[in-house]
């Protein structure tokens, strides 16, 4: 299949602006300038279809509408904060396409009609945050960014934020009160960024990978972006394939390839061939599927359907002999590492859960702690102050409800009866 | 704006104002929803998720104290699901909250307690450790924190921001690690951060001078008034078997909203104080020594009795204090007059403040704000706040002052006018609004200020020219526009001309002095040239309605004031003194005076609660009173507001409430008139009758207290500014001296208190640091400040905030008396000052 | 003066970059931390200073993120990640590999003040696991061998090049 969002990763220099240029680059920039009203960038986005990548799967086009009329200024704010376990897509473009994601965001910036964007990068992605600082100086040295932009009369200006350690600030609320400078605690909606937002002002929030289909989208148009993908999930999208398969990586996918296609065609299959256990199909709060679940398509309604979501697309496969009080123990104590800790039901609910999966593991567990571990995900789910407390659920539940018999057997035995090929640490 | 909205709350229809939440409509309603981090005076958080409701329409349980009501809105607060999450919660709450509650401060008056008794589940699941986490951590001066009871409401950190604007305190780590703290090593000292003890809904924060004293339902509570600053907080004493234990803000939404000062909060621990007076003195061969009231009263009325024999009813002065209830001030003004003298007065060194205009409310919601000479943080600590309050949301603040307040970060004008030149300067913006529109201002004003051009004004003042324009041009424009002047304003001619100011902008005035009760105090006439209500002496439908309500003839001869009364006094004209409240010797602006003209007097009689120098040295009978907490008594707040104060406990010792031993100094000296009061609320209901302004006013019975506020009409005087000049200069030093209250070491009383004690800094004197290097000072070295019938010893404070030129010797010191260096109205003193070597130890 | 000039101009330059000065928080915090090594109630109070805030309110920021550190670290600070996809990998077994190679156990640092081990969430490096940061470096799938190459080029670095910092490059 032929690459769209990595057509550039794998040229030599592909983050230099002359590389990028060669091949076509700006070009969509050029055109929105020279030829398109913001609405009109809008309406285009709105027609393909394309849906946040950052793990919601919100109209991108209909986000920007939400911007109301005549409020200024506004922000455009790119959440490249990476962090849910799993997921390693977006820092593929940045590191190596970062060109792409300025211009992404330089036609988003210029729809919603913002003059000034921000690019929120995790803080440990230095490499990313150095080539995105260095592209944005190219960028304005070729007059594509800065002060009446190729003689259009827009102005734009980029600044890379760098985050400094914590996952929750990729929720996006918690992400705009720590890009103004505060802990990066989430906040309460409404009111929606898109009203009040960075600064109280109008602020539209995207992914990396969502703002990096745009320039793909003016260059090729809608239909040709609908004509891939599913009805109601057109498109492409990157599938950050890790786990237990012999060629983990990020791939580029027409939306509604079946798990099993990637799984398999694209990852080599699992390691040692051993039978696949459970796919977390869409970061690590998405509810784990099993090898009944092979044959779904990797799409937004497709994954829900059967009872999880294709989130950031990250796809982590767990093969048989694996222990899953573990895994899920693992993510649960990755989640109360992250939590912000305003919220009771976050910071107790998650911290409790953490301990009595890790009692469980130890074999110190009792057979009605597995209704408590339900109970305290309803007092989390909808309940939490940000969705974090959805995202911590997806694991427990679903691990309860397809292996119960991995919590059974460290209850009743006391112990781990897994044929265990790896320790989850 | 003023919209209402209709809702259903568990079937019932509510109605509401626009922009009620939802939490808020269902307690109108009488529906409980519980909530750890709601507070009416803190914005929405959402944090503790116990107020999540099922609203029909809207997906999941959502926060009600964050939900804004809407038409047709229908709320559930009682379903399945709530419940579900109350107890959750709560649960989830109790992880990891330690069992500590009989020996919590908070058991009873706990949050978290109710709510799991109300809401709870009964058996815990929770079969983990605990987590533990720092315990009787010392945050600051007041305030002791534990982290495992906290539940993280945020409330104290939130009120550090939203309402001091001081981010004292924070969260610190997070999530279960989360932890309320100050930066390590550092102290929470704030003048406000008692307030985070009353917000705290369990029992994490508790006050450091409380801490352990009583259980909460062993505790009798009363509605009363803070009597130490000119604010009068609305308070709640509480306190049992005869001991006032703590004081806790009282919501009141036009005086102070609920919060207090730490002054107010900790400065009542003084009534236990090994020095106060606890029966009468009277002085036998030079030394005072206990006697009975009766022997006391009688030696009064002795040596009273001979000096009017002798030399008449004007040969007595009664000197009164801003510290006094109306009833004592009342009293003491019809005893005066009834024994046929003038020479009644309370200021020692201030002008009396002028009615207000303008509420506290009114301060909160202003557009623009002259700050004239006061300063709030230690002069009245509230307004503070609402000052902070207002420019938040967008007012414009503009301050005059010889220092640099804490608020001049809030300020869009700053103007430091040479010292003495501050009349000028208020001259000057009147001048210049005539210039802008000819016949703004009355003709006799016009003369008043037309010599003053604005370079003249701009020279003699040192001000900038534009500065002062856009001042001026700032309260002009400003339909609500308010002048508040503070302690630093001691002279009656500046304030005729800021009364000027506000009167030809349309500026409301706001005013206090350094005396908690002094507007009160003026209105019950203890003033030489005016009646009770301020009427002029000459008003005569005013003194012949007193004469018939006293039945007795009054004196209406204008009296001394007591800048008048010394000199008298030394002379032998006043040989006999009574002294309500206040220390001359340490007060009065001129001590040395003070001194001679007492020992001249043949007899003078003191009510205090403790032994001041003046009693001390010259006073031939001391009658001991009761203090805040033990009298009732009404105060009239800056802003005209009455408030109740009450007497919780009984006077200690053989202490009689001050109101009463005037009374029973009146018998005693036979004074014309009945003077058989049963109770304070009879003599506020005599001020009724007496003063018409407060006709109002009364005691309330049924709800224990009453909370009358008066307002006055515009009353100032008409009388056209004298046309200013810069003030009088005296002494011979090259600093020019300037002097204020520091709010703990303002009271006589309350910096006894142990939790006041220690929260003053050591007697200093502040100085630039240019002036500072010139004379070799360094900061914190010990230096003489030499005026004009003395020096101090004080330490060093080298601070850009002192204007180069000037230092500034704070007013009370604990053990010094600054009135050594000659501080006075009107008057710029030089002071001289040089460092005094340091005792090499 | 505990921040050098540059510092402070690169604060002041990187103030100019947002409507609000407060946004500068995290960057002024990693510049602190990058001219001390570690963050001191003095670098909250020079923060604090510069964004027009409280020391305080610098501290608890602070105190929310993980990159920001409180006590001093080795000069290489070995971060081994250990979430689910690097643990799937045998991310556990190769912690087990570098305490032994560096005698230490998880939060200590090397006697000879080299290496700092921890571990660390999520690095957003999934499908390249198990992956470390050595201070801003990534080293991708690392096997036992890798990390042993590693080790020594890092001490070969700490022996030629004086006392900088932080690695150069990335994998
Ligand atoms: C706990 C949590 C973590 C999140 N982390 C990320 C993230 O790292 N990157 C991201 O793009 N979106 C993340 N999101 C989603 C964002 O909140 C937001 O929906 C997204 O950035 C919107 O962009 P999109 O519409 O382009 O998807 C996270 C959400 C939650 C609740
Ligand atoms: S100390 Fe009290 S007020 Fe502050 S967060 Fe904790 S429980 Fe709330
Ligand atoms: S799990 Fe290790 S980098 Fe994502």
């Amino acid at each position: 299949m032929d690459k769209f969002l990595l057509r550039n990763v794998g040229v030599p220099d592909s983050h230099h602006i002359e590389v990028y240029l060669s091949r076509g680059g700006y070009e969509s920039w050029r055109r929105v300038l020279t030829s398109m009203q913001p609405q009109a960038v809008v309406d285009l986005v709105k027609s393909s279809g394309l849906r946040g990548r950052g793990g919601a799967g919100f109209p991108t086009g209909m986000k920007w509408g939400f911007v109301p009329q005549g409020v200024y200024p506004r922000y455009l704010v790119c959440n490249a904060d990476e962090g849910e376990p799993g997921t390693c897509k977006d820092r593929v473009l940045m590191e190596n396409d970062p060109h792409l994601v300025l211009e992404g965001i330089a036609i988003s910036s210029y729809a919603i009609e913002a003059h000034l964007a921000f690019i929120y990068v995790r803080g440990e992605f230095t490499l990313s945050a150095e080539r995105l600082e260095a592209a944005i100086a190219e960028a304005h040295a070729h007059g594509f960014l800065g002060k009446n932009i190729l003689g259009s009369g827009y102005d734009l200006d980029i600044v890379v934020h760098r985050g400094a350690g914590a996952y929750i600030c990729g929720e996006e609320t918690a992400l705009l009160t720590s890009l103004e400078g505060e802990r990066g605690n989430p906040r309460l909606k409404p009111p929606f960024p898109a009203t009040e937002g960075l600064y109280r002002k109008p602020t539209v929030i995207n992914n990396v990978e969502t703002l990096a289909n745009v320039p793909l989208i003016v260059q090729y148009g809608a239909e040709w972006y609908k004509s891939m993908g599913t009805e109601k999930s057109p498109g492409i999208k990157l599938f950050a394939l890790s786990g237990q398969v012999k060629r983990p990586g990020v791939y580029e996918l027409p939306l509604g390839t079946p798990l099993r296609t990637l799984i398999e065609e694209y990852g080599g299959g699992t390691l040692e061939n051993r039978p696949v256990k459970a796919v977390i199909p869409g970061g690590s709060s998405a509810p784990m599927l099993t090898a009944a679940h092979l044959d779904t398509p990797l799409d937004y309604e497709s994954i829900a359907a059967a009872g999880s979501m294709l989130g950031s697309g990250a796809v982590i496969v767990i093969a048989e002999g694996t222990c899953i009080v573990s895994v899920v123990r693992r993510l649960i104590e990755f989640y109360a590492h992250e939590d912000c800790g305003q919220c009771i039901p976050g910071r107790e609910g998650i911290a409790w859960l953490a301990r009595i999966l890790e009692r469980i593991e130890a074999g110190q567990g009792r057979e009605e702690d597995l209704d408590l571990l339900l109970d305290i995900c309803d007092g989390l789910s909808g309940r939490s102050l940000c969705p974090l407390g959805d995202a911590v659920v997806g694991p427990v539940r679903s691990s309860l409800k397809h292996f119960r018999d991995d919590y059974l057997a460290h209850i009743r035995t006391g112990q781990c009866v897994q044929p265990v090929a790896v320790t989850i640490a | 704006m003023d919209q209402s909205v209709t809702l259903k709350i568990d079937g019932r229809d509510v109605t509401v104002p626009a922009g009620t939440t939802v939490l808020e409509a269902a307690r109108m309603a009488g529906i409980e929803i519980p909530s750890l981090c709601n507070h009416a005076r803190l914005l929405p958080a959402g944090l503790c998720r116990l107020c999540l409701v099922e609203i029909e329409k809207v997906r999941g349980l959502q926060p009600a104290c964050a939900s804004i009501v809407r038409e047709g809105m229908v709320v559930h607060t009682d379903t399945p699901a709530v419940q579900h999450n109350r107890r959750m919660v709560l649960e989830l709450l109790c992880t990891n909250h330690p069992l500590d509650c009989p020996v919590c401060d908070a058991a009873g008056d706990c949050r978290l307690q109710d709510y799991v008794f109300r809401y709870g589940r009964t058996t815990s699941r929770f079969v983990e450790e605990k987590r533990r986490k720092g315990k009787a951590i010392r945050l600051g001066p007041a305030v002791i924190l534990d982290q495992e009871r906290c539940v993280l409401c945020q409330r104290c950190v939130r009120f550090c921001e939203e309402v001091l604007d001081d981010r004292q305190l924070a969260v610190f780590q997070r999530g279960a690690s989360s932890r309320i703290s100050t930066m390590p090593g550092a102290v929470f000292d704030s003048r406000f951060s008692g307030n985070v003890v009353d917000l705290c809904p369990v029992g994490a924060l508790t006050d450091r001078t409380f801490r352990f004293k009583a259980r909460n339902w062993e505790l009798t509570g009363l509605p009363s008034v803070c009597a130490l600053c000119p604010v009068g907080c609305r308070m709640t004493e509480e306190g049992r078997e005869g001991r006032l234990l703590r004081v806790r803000g009282r919501e009141a939404p036009e005086v102070n909203d609920g919060w207090l000062c730490d002054l107010g909060r900790t400065g009542y621990g003084f009534t236990e104080h090994p020095n106060r007076l606890r029966h009468p003195l009277v002085r036998r061969d030079g030394h005072l020594e206990p006697a009975s009231w009766d022997e006391a009263l009688t030696a009064l009325a002795r040596g009273f009795g001979a000096v009017i024999e002798k030399a008449g009813p004007r040969a007595v002065a009664v000197l009164g204090s801003p510290r006094l209830t109306n009833e004592t001030a009342y009293l003491l003004t019809r005893l005066a007059r009834a024994l046929g003298t003038g020479n009644v007065d309370y200021r020692l060194g201030t002008a009396a403040p002028a009615p207000a205009q303008a509420t506290l409310s009114d301060l909160r919601q202003a557009e623009v704000i002259l700050l004239f000479q006061g300063d709030p943080s230690e002069e009245a600590p509230i307004l503070e706040l609402w000052v902070k309050q207002a420019v938040k949301r967008g007012g414009r603040l503009y301050i005059v002052h010889p220092r640099t307040l804490a608020l001049e970060r809030y300020a869009t004008g700053a103007y430091r006018p040479r010292p003495g030149s501050e009349a000028v300067l208020i001259a000057g913006i009147l001048s210049m609004l005539e210039q802008g529109k000819p016949g703004s201002l009355p003709l006799e004003w016009r003369e008043a200020v037309s010599g003053l051009g604005p370079t003249q004004v701009a020279s003699l003042t040192g001000c900038d020219r534009e500065a002062i324009r856009l001042l001026a041009e700032a309260l002009v424009g400003s339909p609500r526009a308010i002048i508040a002047y503070g302690a630093g304003l001691r002279d009656e001619q500046t304030l005729a001309l800021v009364a000027a100011l506000a009167k030809a902008t349309g500026a409301r005035l706001l005013g206090w002095d350094g005396g908690p009760n002094s507007r009160g105090v003026a209105d019950m006439g203890l003033l030489p040239d005016r009646l009770p209500g301020r009427a002029p002496l000459a008003d005569a439908a005013a003194t012949a309605a007193l004469e018939r309500l006293w039945q007795a003839p009054l004196s209406c001869q204008p009296g001394l004031s007591a800048t008048e009364l010394w000199p008298e006094m030394r002379r032998g004209e006043v040989r006999a003194l009574y002294v309500a409240g206040a220390d001359p010797v340490t007060q009065a602006p001129n001590p040395q005076l003070v001194e001679e003209a007492l020992a001249h007097a043949t007899f003078v009689a003191m009510q205090e609660a403790f032994l001041t120098p003046t009693a001390e040295r010259f006073a031939h009978v001391v009658l001991p009173a009761a203090v805040p907490g033990e009298e009732d008594g009404s105060l009239t707040n800056l802003a005209g507001g009455v408030g109740w104060q009450r007497a919780l406990i009984a006077p200690l010792g053989e202490a009689r409430p001050s109101w009463r031993i005037v009374a029973d100094v009146a018998k005693a000296l036979a004074a014309p008139g009945a003077w058989e009061y049963a109770d304070a609320a009879q003599v506020l209901a005599e001020i009724a009758q007496a003063i018409p302004a407060y006709a109002g006013v009364e005691v309330v019975t049924t709800g224990g207290y009453f909370d009358a506020r008066y307002e006055y009409e515009y009353a100032l005087t008409d009388q056209p500014p004298a046309a200013p000049a810069p003030a009088r200069v005296a002494g011979t030093g090259d600093l020019a001296l300037t002097t204020g209250p520091v709010l703990f070491d303002r009271d006589i009383m309350a910096r006894h208190a142990p939790g006041v004690v220690g929260r003053a800094a050591e007697a200093f004197a502040a100085i630039h640091p240019e002036d500072a290097e010139r004379l070799g000072i360094t900061d914190g070295a010990p230096i003489e400040v030499r005026g004009l019938f003395g020096a101090l010893t004080l330490k060093a404070r080298v601070s850009g905030a002192c204007a180069q030129g000037t230092v500034f010797v704070p007013e009370e010191l604990s053990e010094l008396s600054v009135n050594r260096l000659g501080a006075q109205p009107g008057v710029v003193v030089m002071v001289e000052v040089k460092p005094l070597a340091v005792r090499p130890d | 003066m505990p921040f050098s000039e540059a510092a402070q101009r690169e604060l002041q330059e990187i103030i100019q970059r947002y409507p609000d000065k407060r946004s500068a928080m995290l960057p002024a915090l990693a510049i602190a931390q990058r001219e001390q090594g570690y963050l001191t109630p003095e670098a909250y109070r020079w923060v604090a200073e510069a964004l027009d805030t409280s020391p305080t309110w610098v501290a608890s920021v602070a105190s929310f993120y993980t990159m920001l550190r409180k006590e001093p670290a080795g000069r290489y600070l070995i971060q081994v990640c250990t979430n689910l996809s690097c643990s799937l990998l045998g991310a556990k077994p190769l912690l087990d590999h570098l305490r032994q190679r560096l005698g230490i156990d998880v939060g200590e640092t090397t006697p000879d003040g080299l290496f700092t081990l921890t571990t660390v969430e999520c690095l957003g490096s999934c499908a390249t696991a198990p992956v470390m940061q050595v201070n801003d470096r990534y080293y991708e799938q690392l096997t036992p061998e890798r990390i042993d190459e590693i080790l020594a080029g890092l001490r070969r670095e700490a022996g030629t090049c004086g006392d900088d910092r932080t690695a150069e490059g990335h994998s």
